[in-house]
């Protein structure tokens, strides 16, 4: 079958995204279908536009899109890895067997890594042409990837699969306006507008920090401080926002740890210093720009000797790569992964650690380990506060994404979801009985999830699967072996 | 070493996928032989010797073991993938491309009817001593077109994927490891490149620089509404 018959039969694109892929502005004809405005955009339920010189004009600007995306100017940042994917690939398929949601979905057609690149490839070579289904069918597509870059490793060529949709993202991103909601309106524009995309303003951060000192006050005994906005502070903890306000132990377990070592550490409260992620990363040069640059100046203000990235994987490639090819050298910040600092701090002895009994697994997000290479030092610390550590097969580099990656976590739609537990998460759920299987146990049970978008998706498939399972952070985890201290932090 | 092991041996697919690795590697070292053949007849045109000979008749075998691996390649792609695993890999091929494994099938086709016909090396020895001393030649007809076809495949060579996979090998560390910070004045060059993207977040910005750090999208402290708002 023909690639342009096999995309135009209906049905191969279930309704998963829809309202996630709302058209952010009212562009040509699309906002005038009532279809549209619904926020169809995958390829289920396409209505042919009308009238045709609407059609053609909207065809006209993702053709402009796609133009910009192989212009050196409009794409300096990606152009190079983008055209290299795009041309050399030989369609060998080794990489097809390394993608968890090719693996997950049953190894179906759409899902397989190269599907997409060689639509934008035929579109590009202009083999196929382009029109309203094949564009909503490639944007779907792109948002169908985790872009965990698995595929990438597995390719003897190093064609990158996964900036393959990140690109076809950022073409329609930045050229089209249409994103995600929760990553574009409701992210980054939020994160600019409101210092944070949970919306979460400076004065309500405070307010936080404030409670969350106090309950780990009344919880440990120990008079511990979370500082906030200390200048030339030794570390200044730069984390996910969601941990704040989902996952609030996970500031409390760092408060308690770095207390008992005697860390001069601080958190910062401006707009900017208190939300580490940067969507931007997912789908959009521009906005990865400006976030990163507002991040940076927030930072420099402050003045510690180091950043710590906290768990966030994307943060991590934001902060420790992404810079150094953004940011002029006088903005860029010195920036270390709390997976290097954490294990050091525990390793000098400064805090007294009792082991634990519970069997215990570690997931490895994409952006730190395969992105970072950071995978040992994390693992022999928890290897050495458990006794019963058993690690998942793959792991490290090879690991398989939580299936939340490249911002998917963020999608809140039901079918969105179901895509997420029962498609892309479903290798790593397995992987995580898998690796729990070998330590049978009557008491708890703990994935270590050390990244805000692979614990809520984590949680998100815990759930969904009904397992008795228990997800944890990394810090929580470490923090319930200190000795001074009963564990207090549950998964 | 593992990287040069890998560009002679193609090694990454053996340990993925054992059909396609054999047939690359016919395929390629076919074209390894016949370069190699090349270059001995030429060498045999300057030093002729009874050792570069021979090597020159063994180094033919090459068009077999070529022909062997891009029929078995074209196969594996386009049925073998369906009839072994069931997978659908010739929905991924473009006619451009078999195009391409066609006019290679045919090159070596020539080299193997040359080899079984003739069993000889002579007429090639006679052919690369005439295109060293410029004196004339008599070969077959079926060997000029073999000639024909490798002379041109020579020049395109540089543009396969054999090529960019072989320069991966000096190119590795720059593409994939290079961890050294951007310098300073190259960041400035990108930063002021001019852009045309007509989102409308971007599309009234002309510069990255300006996009970037323009005030409604680049948010100071100064410029926030919302700071200070209490719960």
């Amino acid at each position: 079958m023909k690639m342009r018959e096999f995309l135009y039969r209906d049905g191969i694109l279930s309704p998963i995204v829809q309202s996630a892929l709302k058209p952010l502005k009212p562009y040509h004809w699309v906002s005038d279908l009532p279809k549209m405005e619904e926020g169809y955009l995958d390829g289920v339920q396409v209505v042919e536009p009308e009238p045709m010189e609407k059609q053609l004009e909207y065809l006209f600007s993702i053709c402009d899109s796609f133009d910009s995306l192989t212009k050196s100017n409009d794409n300096w940042t990606f152009l190079k890895v983008l055209y290299h994917s795009i041309k050399y690939c030989t369609q060998c398929n080794l990489c097809s067997e390394f993608c968890h949601v090719y693996i997950g979905s049953g190894r179906k057609e759409i899902y397989r890594p190269i599907f997409k690149s060689e639509i934008l490839r035929r579109v590009l070579t202009q083999q196929i042409p382009l029109d309203y289904i094949i564009a909503s069918r490639l944007v779907e597509s792109s948002y169908r990837c985790n872009i965990c870059r698995r595929c990438a490793t597995a390719c003897p060529l190093g064609v990158d699969n996964g900036i393959v949709a990140r690109e076809i993202r950022k073409a329609f991103s930045q050229g089209l306006g249409i994103a995600p909601t929760a990553l574009h309106q409701d992210g980054t524009f939020k994160q600019l507008r409101l210092g944070s995309t949970t919306g979460m303003t400076p004065e309500a951060f405070r307010h936080l920090i404030r409670f969350l000192e106090c309950e780990i006050r009344d919880r440990s005994g120990l008079p511990v401080r979370i500082p906030v906005d200390e200048t030339n502070a030794d570390i200044l903890l730069f984390n996910n926002p969601g941990e704040y306000l989902s996952w609030p132990e996970n500031i409390q377990a760092y408060a308690l740890l770095f207390h008992l070592a005697g860390v001069n550490w601080t958190l910062s409260s401006s707009p900017g210093g208190y939300d580490a992620t940067n969507y931007g990363v997912f789908y959009d040069d521009v906005q990865l720009a400006r976030i990163l640059l507002e991040q940076a100046r927030t930072i420099h203000e402050l003045s510690p000797k180091k950043v710590i990235i906290g768990e966030c994987g994307h943060a991590h490639k934001a902060m420790m790569v992404l810079q150094h090819r953004l940011l002029p050298s006088k903005l860029r910040i010195n920036a270390d992964s709390i997976f290097n600092y954490l294990p050091d701090l525990i390793g000098k002895g400064a805090i007294k650690m009792r082991r634990q009994l519970s069997p215990v697994t570690l997931h490895d997000p994409c952006n730190v380990a395969r992105m970072l290479g950071i995978t040992i030092p994390q693992r022999q610390m928890i290897e050495d506060i458990s006794t019963n550590f058993v690690d998942m097969t793959p792991r490290g580099c090879d690991n398989y994404c939580c299936g939340g990656g490249s911002g998917l976590a963020l999608l809140r739609e039901p079918e969105q979801e179901a895509f997420r537990c029962l498609v892309a998460g479903r290798v790593k759920y397995q992987q995580i009985l898998d690796a729990l299987a070998k330590r049978p146990t009557s008491g708890n049970r703990y994935v270590i999830a050390p990244c805000s978008n692979c614990k809520s998706q984590i949680r998100d498939f815990l759930s969904f699967y009904k397992s008795d399972i228990k997800y944890i952070g990394m810090a929580e985890y470490v923090a319930n072996s200190i000795s001074q201290v009963e564990p207090m932090f549950g998964g | 070493m593992s990287l040069l092991l890998d560009s002679l041996f193609f090694t990454p697919y053996y340990k993925k996928d054992k059909d396609y690795w054999l047939s690359l590697m016919l395929m390629h070292w076919g074209f390894i032989c016949m370069m190699f053949h090349t270059a001995v007849s030429l060498c045999h045109a300057v030093y002729p010797s009874e050792g570069l000979r021979s090597a020159s008749w063994y180094f033919q075998a090459g068009s077999i073991v070529g022909f062997m691996g891009v029929v078995f390649l074209l196969w594996h792609k386009l049925v073998g993938s369906r009839l072994l695993r069931g997978e659908d890999y010739q929905f991924y091929e473009v006619p451009r491309r078999v195009a391409g494994y066609v006019l290679i099938a045919i090159l070596f086709a020539f080299g193997t009817y040359d080899i079984l016909t003739y069993r000889t090396e002579e007429h090639h020895l006679t052919f690369w001593s005439a295109v060293v001393y410029g004196t004339d030649y008599q070969i077959p007809t079926s060997t000029h077109y073999y000639y024909a076809l490798y002379s041109s495949f020579l020049f395109y060579l540089p543009f396969t994927n054999w090529i960019h996979y072989i320069l991966r090998f000096f190119q590795y560390y720059r593409v994939f490891w290079r961890v050294a910070p951007v310098s300073d004045s190259v960041i400035q060059k990108n930063l002021t490149r001019s852009l045309s993207w007509r989102g409308s977040h971007i599309s009234k910005f002309t510069t990255w620089i300006g996009s970037a750090e323009h005030p409604e999208y680049g948010v100071r402290r100064e410029n926030r509404e919302d700071e200070g708002v209490p719960l």
